[in-house]
């Protein structure tokens, strides 16, 4: 059985593993278009020079690959069952799985060509270089990776302003308050945040923001979000809402067509919505899913995560899930003595949390919201009393 | 293989287990020297307290470990034993691990920015908690000679990371 895989990035890998483990015989195809195989969400440290290409590259692990192929799908056809590339030739397959992922979001704005993002290996040793020839810089989006990169600017010694289009950065990882943290402790760090405002026009070295201000900015960086790499499949028949749209086997639509990781759209574990997965961790889940699928099986996925974040920034630990804001008929819970915590129940079920500062015991709690448990008034007021054990699971059942 | 068999109905919450873990994770190998050494020994297992019940929460070295997945650095990995453990050099302190240890039994240490966890005291025959719990309420135990219900239960609890009433 001849299985293509269409990207080589971490939906791919685990799809690739998932489909050695039911099948030792499998032919497993990748095909990238950039070095395959690394940790994306670390690129950040290639950009500020604290860790090589060869430290975050995890090729050597990867064993379940038969072939490796350095090119770019430009078209399916799914009919004949094959994959037109970028360098004129065609690919068949028994069974193909689209894990392109996606791709930054540029604003429609003049001098948009000028906007550097933080993507791909390279977009961060592209960075690097401007930043050696600048002082100041500009970083549009006030998001995780957006902060990630203005970290880095800082850390190679620029002057660093972020804009933010909404109220608040981190939107919706974080609330209102949590983000207010986050804000103050990154002025400490000596990083300029402006809320509210985008960047509306840039000319060489400057931008203007939508408030009207000029603002001096030989680099200016993007990262307002990414969007599903789906473009190439136009014309396939392939129906793509934003991602590309899959069955609870992750089958989409055709024959022996799956979808998995950035490039698709699912459902919301928590709200039911359906949403393009941006996340590392669904995209781990995806790729095993739908590798399993491939494979023979018939595995479904429980849904995906909207939010579903771990992350330090400035020193603050943070964690949040499924969401950050309650919606009306649900309570929050917001406080704490060490740092931040928010708990957001429907009734007796955990829809969403937030920890700042300390993070100590966050799975049980992300756990609990996957599972959709039912807690006992008592297990509810310790989890609002931050108490909440696996044990108060484990011995429930005892006693 | 060996696993770690907890017997919560004997647990009497002493802690000991907890200091023995701390002390074996110290430079020191002592609590005395290590807090003189200006070490702040961190334990790896957690006595908790379910409304009087007590119960040493530990890593169950999951089959199809969240941690692993979760991680973003290739910092976990399960050794040839079957162990989940650290490449600790990897750890740059993201906490994803924290988020989706379905125990809460990997922990962020702030000071040096890295996950902290169970290693199974792969160096010793006994690990230091089952060799410091005074009631056995820690026991190693082959995972064949556990009864086929709670073997069952265990399994299902460490493949699948969910708890299991
Ligand atoms: C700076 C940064 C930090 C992040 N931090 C986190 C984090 O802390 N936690 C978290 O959960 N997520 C994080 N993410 C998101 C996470 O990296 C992605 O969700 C994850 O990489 C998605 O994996 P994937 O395999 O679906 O696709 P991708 O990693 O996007 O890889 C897709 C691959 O497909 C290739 N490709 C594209 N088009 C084609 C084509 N037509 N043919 C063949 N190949 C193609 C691409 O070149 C790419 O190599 C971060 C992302 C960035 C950029
Ligand atoms: S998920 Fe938790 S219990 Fe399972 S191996 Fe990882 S740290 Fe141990
Ligand atoms: S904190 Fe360290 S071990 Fe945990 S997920 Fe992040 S890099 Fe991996």
């Amino acid at each position: 059985m001849h299985h293509v895989i269409l990207g080589g990035s971490i939906a791919a890998a685990s799809a690739a593993a998932a489909i050695r483990g039911k099948d030792p015989r499998a032919e497993i195809t990748v095909v990238s278009p950039e070095t395959p195989f690394y940790f994306r969400p670390l690129i950040p440290m290639l950009m500020d020079g604290s860790r090589r290409m060869e430290d975050i590259s995890y090729a050597g692990q990867v064993k379940d690959v038969t072939r490796l192929i350095s090119d770019r799908a430009e078209g399916l056809d799914t009919k004949r069952c094959v994959v037109a590339l970028e360098s004129g030739g065609e690919l068949g397959y028994d069974r193909l799985l689209i894990a392109t992922g996606s791709a930054p979001l540029i604003p429609e704005i003049p001098g948009a060509g000028a906007l550097l993002p933080l993507r791909t290996a390279a977009d961060a040793l592209e960075l690097r270089k401007a930043a050696s020839n600048a002082k100041d810089a500009l970083v549009v989006g006030g998001g995780l990776v957006g902060i990630k990169a203005a970290l880095a600017l800082g850390k190679l010694g620029l002057r660093v302003t972020i804009v933010e289009k909404l109220a608040h950065l981190l939107h919706p990882r974080l609330d209102s308050r949590g983000a207010a943290a986050v804000e103050e402790r990154l002025r400490l760090y000596g990083i300029r945040v402006i809320t509210g405002e985008t960047v509306a026009e840039v000319s060489t070295g400057k931008a203007r923001l939508s408030g009207g201000a000029l603002i001096e900015a030989p680099l200016i960086a993007v990262a307002i979000g990414s969007a599903p790499c789906t473009g190439w499949l136009r014309g396939s028949g392939l129906k793509a809402d934003g991602g590309i749209c899959v069955d609870e086997n992750l089958m989409a639509g055709a024959g022996g067509v799956f979808a998995a990781g950035d490039a698709a759209s699912f459902t919301d574990t928590v709200t039911g919505l359906k949403i393009n997965s941006a996340l590392w961790t669904n995209a781990v889940e995806m790729g095993r899913i739908a590798g399993e699928n491939m494979a023979g099986g018939k595995l479904v996925c429980p849904g995906i995560w909207r939010v579903l974040n771990a992350t330090e920034i400035c020193g603050i630990p943070m964690v949040s899930a499924g969401k950050t804001e309650a919606d009306p008929g649900e309570e929050a819970y917001a406080g704490g003595h060490f740092g931040y915590r928010k708990l957001i129940f429907d009734g007796p079920r955990l829809k969403g949390m937030l920890f700042m500062g300390d993070v100590k015991g966050a799975g049980i709690y992300t756990n609990i919201i996957r599972n959709r448990t039912e807690l006992s008034e008592r297990q509810k007021q310790k989890a609002i009393e931050a108490t909440l054990g696996y044990a108060d699971f484990a011995m429930a059942g005892a006693r | 293989m060996e696993v770690i068999y907890v017997r919560p109905e004997r647990c009497m919450g002493c802690r000991s287990c907890e200091m023995g873990c701390m002390v074996q994770h110290s430079k020191a190998k002592s609590l005395a020297g290590a807090i003189l050494g200006g070490e702040r020994p961190r334990k790896r297992l957690f006595v908790e307290d379910a409304d009087g019940s007590r119960m040493p929460v530990l890593c169950r070295h999951c089959e199809d470990a969240p941690c692993i997945k979760a991680c973003i650095s290739g910092c976990l990995y399960k050794d040839e034993k079957g162990f989940v453990r650290r490449h600790k050099e990897k750890c740059i302190g993201c906490w994803s691990c924290v988020m989706l240890c379905p125990f809460g039994v990997i922990t962020a240490d702030p000071e040096n920015h890295i996950a902290v966890k169970c290693d199974r005291c792969h160096k010793l025959d006994v690990p230091a908690c089952v060799a410091s719990c005074p009631t056995k309420a820690l026991v190693l135990r082959d995972v064949e000679q556990i009864p086929a219900e709670k073997r069952r239960r265990l399994a299902l609890s460490e493949t699948t990371g969910r708890e299991v009433a």
